[in-house]
């Protein structure tokens, strides 16, 4: 009996994922290929001017005309998110360590975050561009700027939902500050951390192609830029369509990530 | 006796904004080597910070706890917890989650193992060494909290109301399981507020009163060991039983409640 449930759970959690997983593919892919089928009738059948609204064949055009500027630029921007994100991640969780061990701390710095959070960082921009000048140093600063804050709420968050019994049992074993972080508060934090990191994630894309719109000569956000200068509507789609690309690969890194570090939180999850 | 576990006038109380309260005035108990001790209660009497003070996670306020003549901070190696909740790390298989004090206590992980299995084994829970604790019901998972606490074959073991919020048919069951396994061959402490259960497990049982706590009285449980289920049904159970209840209620009697 006890044998017979202890296999038959794993299985069934199997296969209910790996349906929902064609499920999550395969219906937005539906959409999307309607979509672009849709468009490229349409805009046809009304004639649009490219200028307004190119078709799907156009972009298409443009991006494989141009394939590796786009690839270029891209390069520019995917390491410029890379390292705002990275960088970023790793202020925020760091911060949100020191926060969560010292109240001094906390009280000293959590106000700070506040007015800074509601400053609209864009507003701060040409002051980077000041004091850093227009290149990739900028661009990732800025990035980091927009992209840190959700990592640490999450985190902080996700270590005050450890459980006093839990933290008790700890103690009661004796564990000093390390083991207690590394065996129970962080492995705690992780599901809330990894939410924290996707919202970074996008955050930090929205940070890297706002410092290309505003300075420097590199990047998608600079492509899309000049070709909105010269009216080339099709290659500003190419552009949002690389970016796109480059959105759902991370998004997916992460997601991959954390199924590998925390495959019982999916387990858990898809049990309920 | 031999004494393993010492209150001298031990006092708790709370400092609030406007006053002190006092959860704990004046216990004084020697509980001795592999006796099974049984503090039973209302909810107040603090009976659970008692405990919680046994463990070293909190310090009395006035008097002193000796456990094996020590600082129970300095004896912590020697005491095993099982909480009301079963608090297993969802992270961790059932295997690991038993193996937890062997880490931070760094013991020798291959001896454990194969005591982690035998206890798992004892608590008929074979089979499941690798599920998570999600895949277990709430018996299963304070099983495996109690081979947990087991692991590191501590002298004493702390246990705060284990089985309270189990259904009364399991709890009846890890009672049972609870006197097997402990064989008289350790010392425990076990705080609940349900009569039949103290009377079932003890040898001797605190009864407590409430705010502040204090020591009402300490009973005698004279029933034969091993004890198998009928006991409670016998005559003497229930005298014992109806003893506590009015020491409980203090001397009224209020056998209607």
């Amino acid at each position: 009996m006890c044998e017979r449930l202890s296999t038959a759970i794993p299985q069934c959690c199997e296969t209910v994922l790996s349906r929902a997983n064609t499920n999550r593919i395969l219906y937005p892919l539906i959409i999307i290929i309607a979509l672009i089928v849709g468009l490229q009738f349409g805009l046809t059948a009304f004639g649009v001017s490219k200028i307004f609204l190119p078709t799907p064949a156009e972009v298409w055009g443009s991006l494989s005309t141009y394939s590796s500027l786009f690839l270029t630029e891209g390069l520019f921007t995917l390491e410029e998110i890379l390292t705002g994100f990275m960088v970023g991640a790793g202020v925020g969780i760091g911060l949100a360590i020191m926060m969560f061990y010292s109240t001094r701390v906390r009280n000293s710095i959590l106000p700070l975050l506040i007015i800074f959070q509601v400053i609209p960082r864009i507003a701060l921009a040409p002051l980077f561009i000041i004091w850093l000048g227009f290149g990739f140093t900028y661009k990732v600063v800025f990035t980091i700027f927009i992209a840190f804050f959700p990592v640490i709420v999450s985190s902080i968050g996700g270590f005050m939902s450890v459980e006093p019994e839990e933290m008790e049992l700890f103690q009661s074993l004796n564990a000093g500050s390390r083991i207690t972080f590394r065996r129970l508060l962080f492995p705690t934090a992780l599901p809330e951390l990894f939410s924290g990191l996707k919202v970074s994630m996008t955050l930090a894309m929205v940070g890297a192609v706002i410092a290309e719109f505003l300075a420097g000569s590199t990047g998608l956000g600079y492509l899309i830029v000049t070709a909105d200068q010269t009216l080339n509507t099709p290659m500003m789609f190419g552009g949002i369509v690389v970016l796109a690309i480059m959105g759902l690969g991370l998004y997916g890194a992460l997601e991959m990530l954390q199924r590998l570090m925390i495959p019982w939180f999916y387990l858990e999850r898809n049990k309920r | 006796m031999d004494t393993l576990v010492e209150y001298k006038n031990v006092s708790k109380s709370y400092a609030s904004s406007r006053s002190s309260i006092v959860a704990l005035e004046n216990i004084s108990i020697q509980i001795g080597h592999n006796e099974f001790f049984v503090i039973i209660g209302p909810s107040g009497s603090g009976k659970s910070t008692l405990l919680k003070m046994t463990a070293g996670l909190m310090n009395p306020t006035g008097g002193e706890i000796l456990v094996k003549g020590r600082n129970p901070r300095e004896a912590r190696k020697d005491i095993g917890i099982v909480f009301q909740r079963p608090i297993l790390l969802r992270w961790l298989s059932i295997l690991d989650n038993v193996l937890l004090p062997t880490d931070i206590l760094g013991l020798d992980r291959d001896n454990s193992r194969s005591r982690a299995h035998e206890l798992l084994g004892l608590v008929g829970l074979r089979g499941f060494e690798n599920n998570y604790p999600f895949e277990l019901s709430g018996g299963m998972q304070q099983r495996v909290a109690l081979c947990r606490a087991l692991i590191h074959d501590p002298s004493l073991l702390l246990m705060d109301e284990p089985f309270g919020a189990l259904d009364a048919l399991t709890r009846d069951e890890m009672d049972h399981e609870l006197l097997r396994l402990w064989g008289g061959s350790k010392t425990v402490i076990f705080v609940t507020h349900s009569i039949p259960e103290a009377v079932f497990l003890a040898d001797r049982v605190a009864v407590f009163t409430t705010r502040p706590g204090r020591l009402a009285s300490v009973v005698d449980i004279d029933l034969e060991r091993p004890r198998r289920q009928e006991v409670r049904y016998s005559e003497k159970f229930g005298k014992y039983a109806e003893n506590l209840l009015r020491t409980i209620s203090g001397g009224k009697s209020q056998l209607n409640t």
